[in-house]
């Protein structure tokens, strides 16, 4: 089982140094979606799935200690070793590209700031278990986070209206679903089980 | 078919079009946004999403004519537009069953080098039509693409 990275001091110093560019806090942000964090879960390797009815705080800090306490306190097999290493590099990666598209204010700081509050939200949620997505900018300002399994797909769109929109996709069947969140609806726990297909549970 | 550039023209199924984009955090990925018609494609004549055929107009100069000084869009999705038109959604909820298919035509750009331009129709929703089949035509877009770096 992949391990995510566990940096919360950097994460917090980086968000906190964004959060001075612009007027937009993204408090606000998680506020208008009433956008729950996770508060920090005692689990253990051996735990089930993380249930998504867990009490809910707004301490983004949270997010990658839940990491650091599944870390195995024994040893881990060479392959997962691996996928804790390719775990921890695409989580890099995938900061690094949000952070990066912040500082130049493309599309624009507010939208990568809260793609990433979305993203820290789901890593509280399913911990180890979710299959990063990849992140990529689209030519309206738009970010989206892509999942890909097989034929299936699942895309988060976060666009520069901060409306959010939810597209899941099965390439095979045909079949499709959609929800999108104007700025002001709560994200519904529900949607957590439309995420399920692409965690490692 | 033309393979000589008249602006409207159905391109030859044989050519090979790319789409410039931003590279993702995973590098060179196809993904469905990537083929969402920009503020200029939809204020333009044909409302399709801006490609260039890569035996007139490379990446590489395509990049250029785009004026990219940021170095932005570095990464390419090369589609033969066969493989395009061969693309299918079938919307079931309208009053009649319809089919969203997509078309590859020339789009005429007067500039040197230019004249690879063409663009992809059929991706603008149309009126009454249900946004979700034109989800599914962008994600089967981004299926077909292969990837390649600037």
């Amino acid at each position: 089982m992949a391990v995510l990275e566990s940096r919360p001091e950097l994460f917090a110093a980086r968000l906190n140094r964004l959060e001075e560019l612009q007027a937009y806090s993204l408090n606000e942000f998680r506020a208008l979606h009433r956008l729950p964090i996770l508060a920090s879960v005692k689990s253990t390797r051996n735990s089930s799935h993380p249930s998504p009815d867990l009490a809910f705080t707004t301490d983004s800090t949270d997010v990658g200690r839940r990491g650091a306490s599944t870390r195995a306190t024994g040893s881990l097999s060479f392959n997962q070793l691996i996928r804790e290493h390719d775990a921890k590099k695409k989580l890099r990666n995938l900061r690094d590209y949000l952070a990066q598209c912040a500082r130049r204010n493309d599309p624009s700081s507010i939208t990568a700031l809260a793609t990433q509050s979305i993203l820290d939200y789901l890593i509280s949620a399913f911990g180890n278990f979710l299959t990063l997505p990849t992140a990529g900018l689209g030519h309206n300002g738009e970010i989206m986070l892509l999942w890909r399994a097989g034929a299936k797909s699942l895309e988060i769109e976060i666009l520069p209206n901060q409306t959010i929109e939810f597209f899941g996709y099965d390439r095979d069947s045909e079949a499709a679903w959609e929800q999108s969140l104007s700025a002001g609806q709560a994200i519904p726990v529900s949607l957590l089980d439309l995420i399920r297909p692409f965690t490692t549970a | 078919m033309s393979l000589v550039p008249i602006d409207g023209e159905p391109l030859q199924g044989s050519c090979t079009v790319v789409r410039l984009a931003k590279l993702t955090s995973d590098g060179a990925v196809a993904m469905p946004n990537h083929f969402e018609l920009s503020s200029e494609d939809k204020a333009s004549k044909l409302k399709s999403i801006s490609v260039w055929e890569e035996s007139l107009t490379p990446a590489a100069v395509a990049r250029t004519l785009m004026n990219d000084t940021d170095n932005a869009y570095t990464l390419g999705l090369s589609m033969s537009v066969d493989a395009i038109r061969d693309l299918l959604v079938v919307i079931e909820e309208s009053p009649a069953r319809q089919v969203i298919s997509l078309d590859v035509v020339w789009d005429g750009d007067c500039r040197a080098g230019a004249e690879g331009h063409a663009g992809i129709t059929g991706l603008h929703r149309q009126p009454g039509h249900p946004r979700l089949q034109y989800k599914m035509m962008r994600s089967k877009l981004a299926a077909i693409a292969r990837p390649f770096c600037l």
